[in-house]
């Protein structure tokens, strides 16, 4: 029976040809890989490449000249795969990651891991890693923490613990002719630990007299590395100690408390033997620079340049040469980068670089390289990465080699608007009638006039620029290829091009064109914004975003709304609420430019159901003091006057007992009072992980399903339905992961699920009748997924309106079934009128984007198939969803970490779009029921050409031949 | 203790470190691949931790030596690959492991993996559906690839062979053959001749009936061809 079963999904299987043809890779879809805000940069001018290691888990070698990526390794996501410490050493990098517990070797040249061991075992806290390239064993480091010290290299890995006095935190590390010298402080106590070089034993124990009794030492290795140095901010003096002998060299080298005035913060930021570079917080925020010497017999330190209102600096060191490489913004646009000699203490100002940006934000970090060019001569290379988390490097001449929008692999909302129609397209539409007062002669009238408009532009436009393009000889598809600007893209035929809107979580917003391989239209990066947090554990951020306004109402312009928090002018917190246009990124002409800033705190945002006067969709935003605030101020009104005397209900999550449990529905009411509870529910020790609603624009095509017996199954079609997923532990500690199917107008549980011995993360998608949800199996050590689907049965209670108030008992059908992996993200697909078939895109950690048809995971597959069933077109129910690699989307172009998938439908109803994103985006067009409405693009023309003309000559022929026989038959 | 003495000893010998049995096994068997060293440590922790090793065979495509990720349960610990497609991914707790191969150009089958508390590894097929049935597999892990995974589908392409060959055009080539051959054939033959023309005049034609063929040939024909259809009638008419 098996067999013959597993042969009847072999045989089916080809049915569901969801994939793509070779050809069709990278036709309309595509992917841009990201690498995120740097925490360590290294730019190799010699092998003409940037290495980043970046915040979000990558260790990225960049081309230094074209910013393309070469290679790029993707740790862990979240905490186990944070980067915390790196050594840009000589032939490898070696970092260290997930809490300092692991440390690998990678290779410059290709990135291939080298070796890894596992470090300092787990850790209750973060900790500061310190790291030591070692000079006696060749490629091998030291790094310790406040335990432990280890000496790693390719071959070995030797791990000591340090002397268990509590408190000790590990500040300095040196090593020197003399050995591992380890300098912790612990309150006001100085400690000096000395070591062999191979660990093996504890040379010597000693408290550092000198540095007794100063608070908050701020202590750095001398670039020489065998001086420790010391700033107190206390006296504002330096100590500069010998490591070997553990003795001050002299009395503490004083700062004049004059030279750094009222500067805030100061901190030793770099030291040689006589020179010490201190940083100070000017008192509007702007980073001066104090360059002091240390003059011969002299307890003043001498100050020798002081630099301020710096953005940025680096320290190099180029061949015993060590350059101070600091910018500063000159005017609007123009950065400049000034090279400072530290050994001859003076500008170099041959080695001055002058730049345009475009974007004069502030620098976060500033990396630089000095290097020497044939002629002995030397020339500065410098990767800044901005404060809108552009990174870019700059050339000795200013040039800039590249810009890379870092800020991608941050994206946390994503809506696509569909782009204005053609100004003709919009005449036409005009043409029926657009008011009531046109009568026949008037549309008649306005026929004749569009139709002569149209003959118009196509002699002006279309004919001239097919005459132009045939006499110079060049396709006119390259020349829309290369530059696209704003004001060309209109909607093509079937609006299969959009504009996708990505509102990051560090501020910055991207308009992206679905077509020309992503291409940015525009982007505008909102200063001061804050996201909101929504999930403590993976600690994601969110910055709700809302489009409230298509471009379909000519006049009207296209609006979105962005609600976020923000600082305000005394650094409290306030939400603003900012408007836009996703067209052009500009902001929004009626209201005011920097957004509206509120004192409430928001808790929930969500766009109104009902549009105002002007065809815009106002924001509701529900404060922590459950009031309504509605923006635009000014629709509130008409928003009243819509209100029928139904009530609308909206919900809400709360804490109860510090637990995310409790569910609550209030009655909206656009009044100031607070809006008053409808109901409660209250899951006690479970807590609430997941909620998934309908999408708003989620069609419904069939209010039925017609079964093989010709009969139909109607469908239970709550639009108020939501599911809501709750994790907890019973008695034995056990987890167990509940399902509730809530109808959110009554508060009342329609449906329940619960699986024990069954654990998170759950994602789960709601569309139509029916929901999907995936969680991990603890008893069978597997994935699993299950699909719910919820039927009326054979008689509909209501054809035209549902309502929650209705008894209706739904028919639950439900499966589960085992797949391979787990899933990152979820979402189900769109269409235009909602009758393809919808199926759910899922993004795994494997690197694939996956699009599983519904037919795999419909609840009514049967475990013994009847006739009627055969006749449906079921598939007999198969314990295991097979992720075939047909069903990847993204073929071999992987993509990794995947935050969300965002889907739109586009004009043709067999097609939907979906965009993902994550630390690299990817775009791709999806036909969940084949493209029955367009033709194939693998058609043969030429056959049926050759075919029909064909058929048309035989005809003739035979028509002569058969006249020809007739008539010899005649003369017979 | 069976250490490799290529490798380093000397200074953990005399140190009164705690090695872990399996760590040192888990080194020495790989050896085969490549010399690795072996891990002291001196941390003292309940949850020992162990080492992963294994290598993965690369077929299909050079690239996929960059791109390849080792994720253990999901992406839960990460490993890379060496430049001769060993990889070693150490911190693992005792437990039970999917070991599972992300390579964009070659297909790999998943294994379980299961650490015991000593550090013993035993490495077995994975099978989803029935976690009771259990193959066991050689450790260090060794990942063969099954090939290039098949994203695409492949077009269908022109062909005359399958145009010959599809029903339709059997269908039409069959009855052209009793058409044409078969007179041929019976015109060679005189006895045949004669039989069929007997059976033939069972079946008196009628002359009235307007064939198929001539109607299609008057409606491709169309209507200023008439002339011609005359002249045929006057030929008749002649006759």
């Amino acid at each position: 029976m098996g067999s013959v079963r597993l042969l009847f999904l072999l045989i089916c299987l080809p049915l569901l040809t969801l994939g793509l043809f070779e050809d069709q890779a990278g036709s309309y879809d595509w992917r841009q890989q990201y690498i995120g805000r740097p925490l360590y940069t290294k730019i190799d001018t010699n092998l003409n490449r940037l290495f980043i290691a970046s915040e979000q888990n990558a260790l990225a070698c960049v081309n230094l000249k074209s910013g393309n990526i070469v290679w790029r390794k993707v740790f862990e996501i979240g905490e186990a795969g944070q980067i915390d410490h790196v050594i840009w050493a000589l032939k490898e990098i070696v970092v260290v990651s997930n809490n300092g517990q692991r440390v690998q070797g990678f290779d410059y040249n290709r990135g291939f891991a080298t070796w890894e061991y596992s470090l300092f075992g787990e850790q209750t806290q973060k900790q500061k890693i310190l790291s030591v390239v070692s000079k006696k064993e060749k490629e091998s480091y030291y790094l310790a923490n406040n335990k432990h010290l280890c000496l790693v290299g390719s071959r070995e890995k030797i791990c000591i613990e340090l002397p268990t006095d509590d408190g000790f935190v590990t500040a300095n590390l040196f090593e020197t002719d003399h050995g591992v010298f380890v300098i912790r402080f612990k309150d006001t106590t100085a400690q000096k630990l000395q070591y062999n070089t191979q660990l093996s034993s504890l040379l010597s124990k000693t408290i550092l007299n000198d540095l007794e009794s100063h608070k908050n030492l701020q202590c750095m290795n001398s670039l020489d590395s065998n001086y420790l140095s010391c700033y107190s901010d206390q006296i504002s003096s330096i100590f500069t100690t010998e490591i070997k002998s553990g003795n001050a060299n002299s009395l503490p080298l004083t700062i004049q408390k004059s030279i750094l005035s009222s500067d805030r913060e100061p901190r030793l930021a770099w030291s040689s033997k006589d020179f010490f570079l201190i940083e100070t917080l000017s008192e509007d925020d702007g980073l001066n620079l104090y360059l002091f010497k240390k003059e011969q017999n002299e307890n003043d330190l001498v100050l020798l340049k002081k630099i301020e209102s710096v953005q940025a600096y680096d320290q190099v060191s180029h061949s015993q040469n060590s350059f101070l490489i600091y910018s500063k913004y000159i005017g609007k646009n123009k950065l400049n980068f000034y090279t400072f000699d530290l050994k001859k203490s003076q500008e170099r100002t041959d080695l001055l670089i002058s730049a345009n940006v475009l974007n004069s934000e502030d620098i976060l970090q500033l990396e630089a390289s000095v290097t020497e060019n044939k002629n002995s001569q030397l020339s500065v290379t410098v990767s800044c990465f901005f404060k809108d988390y552009s990174l870019s490097v700059f050339n000795q001449q200013g040039v800039k080699y590249f810009t890379r929008e870092e800020a991608l692999a941050y994206i946390s909302t994503v809506e696509m608007v569909d782009f204005p129609l053609l100004h003709l397209q919009e005449e036409f539409e005009d043409e029926f009638g657009s008011t009531k007062q046109d009568n026949l002669i008037t549309m008649f009238y306005k026929r004749i006039k569009t139709q002569l408009i149209m003959l118009k532009e196509f002699i002006q436009i279309d004919l001239v620029q097919k005459v132009t393009s045939l006499l110079q000889n060049s396709p006119m598809t390259k020349k829309s290829q290369s530059g696209i600007s704003l004001d060309e893209i209109t909607r093509d035929e079937f609006n299969l091009n959009k504009i996708i809107v990505a509102v990051t979580s560090i501020g910055k917003v991207f308009g992206i064109y679905t077509s020309a391989n992503g291409k940015i239209l525009w982007s505008f990066y909102l200063k001061n914004t804050i996201a909101f947090k929504f999930n403590k554990v993976r600690d994601e951020n969110t910055i709700p975003f809302f489009v409230q306004r298509t471009a379909a109402h000519v006049p009207y312009e296209p609006q979105c709304v962005l609600i976020s928090k923000a600082n305000d002018q005394n650094g409290s917190l306030k939400t603003r609420v900012y408007f836009f246009n996703p067209l052009t990124g500009r902001a929004s002409k009626d209201a005011p430019k920097e957004g509206y800033l509120v004192d409430y705190q928001v808790k929930q945002a969500f766009l109104s159901y009902q549009m105002d006067s002007h065809y815009l969709k106002p924001v509701v935003l529900f404060d922590t003091e459950n009031r309504i605030h509605v923006f635009p101020q000014s629709s509130i009104s008409d928003l009243q006057a819509k209100s029928s005397n139904k009530p609308t209900i909206i919900f809400s999550t709360q804490r109860e007992n510090d637990n995310l449990n409790t569910l609550t529905g209030y009655s909206l009411s656009y009044s100031n009072e607070p809006l008053p509870e409808v109901w409660r529910l209250n899951f006690e020790d479970e807590k609430i992980s997941a909620i998934a609603s309908k999408l708003s624009n989620d069609r419904i095509h069939s209010h039925g399903k017609i079964l093989g017996d010709r009969s139909v199954l109607y469908k239970y079609l709550n639009p108020n339905l939501v599911g809501v997923v709750t994790t907890g532990q019973d008695s034995q500690n056990v987890p167990y992961v509940n399902v509730y199917l809530v109808d959110t107008v009554t508060g009342s549980v329609v449906n329940s699920f619960n699986h024990k011995r069954c654990k998170g993360p759950v994602n789960i998608v709601h569309s139509e009748n029916w929901f999907f949800y995936s969680y991990y199996n603890m008893k069978f050590r597997r994935h699993e997924v299950t699909s719910v689907e919820l039927f009326e049965g054979d008689i509909q209670n209501n054809s035209t309106h549902f309502s929650s108030l209705d008894d209706i008992k739904p028919i639950v059908f439900s499966k589960s079934y085992i797949v391979q992996r787990s899933f990152d993200s979820m979402q189900v697909t769109l269409t235009e009128k909602g009758i393809s078939t919808k199926d759910v895109i899922v993004a795994c950690q494997y690197g694939v984007i996956m699009e599983i048809p519904w037919i795999l995971i419909d609840p009514r597959r049967p475990i013994k198939m009847t006739e009627v069933e055969r006749e449906e077109n079921l598939l007999p129910y198969m314990p295991e969803i097979p992720l075939n690699y047909e069903f990847t989307l993204n073929y071999y172009n992987y993509v990794y970490n995947t935050r969300g998938i965002s889907t739109a439908p586009s004009g043709l109803e067999s097609t939907s779009l979906v965009f993902t994103y994550g630390l690299d985006i990817f775009f791709t067009r999806v036909f969940p029921s084949k493209t029955f409405d367009m033709i194939r693009e693998d058609f043969d023309y030429f056959f049926i050409t050759t075919l029909m003309v064909g058929l048309v000559l035989g005809t003739l022929l035979t028509k002569k031949l058969a006249a020809a026989s007739n008539l010899k038959k005649a003369w017979k | 203790m069976p250490i490799n003495s290529s490798l380093g000893t000397q200074q953990t010998s005399q140190r009164l470190l705690r090695y872990s049995t399996a760590i040192s096994k888990c080194s020495v068997q790989s050896i085969a691949y490549e010399p690795v060293g072996f891990e002291s440590t001196a941390v003292t922790s309940q949850n020992e931790l162990f080492t992963l090793r294994g290598k993965v065979n690369i077929r299909s495509d050079e690239l996929d030596l960059e791109n390849t990720r080792i994720l253990i349960d999901d992406g839960q610990y990460v490993g890379f690959l060496h430049s001769d497609g060993t990889f070693t991914i150490p911190g693992l707790t005792s437990g039970s492991y999917v070991v599972e191969i992300s390579a964009p150009r070659n297909v790999y089958e998943p294994v379980r993996v299961d650490i015991n508390t000593k550090g013993k590894i035993r490495t077995r097929r994975l099978n989803l559906i029935q976690p009771s049935d259990i193959t066991i597999l050689r450790y260090p892990l060794n990942f063969e690839s099954k090939g290039y995974p098949n994203y695409f589908f492949k077009r269908e392409q022109f062909r005359i062979m399958d145009i010959l060959l599809s029903p339709m055009v059997l269908m039409m080539a069959l009855p052209l053959v009793i058409m044409f051959v078969l007179p041929k054939l019976v015109s060679q033959d005189p006895e045949l001749q004669r039989e069929l023309e007997q059976s033939t005049n069972f079946l008196p034609q009628n002359q009235n009936l307007p064939s198929i063929s001539e109607m299609m040939y008057n409606f491709v024909d169309g209507g200023k061809k008439k002339p011609t259809a005359n002249k045929r009638q006057d030929g008749q008419r002649r006759k």
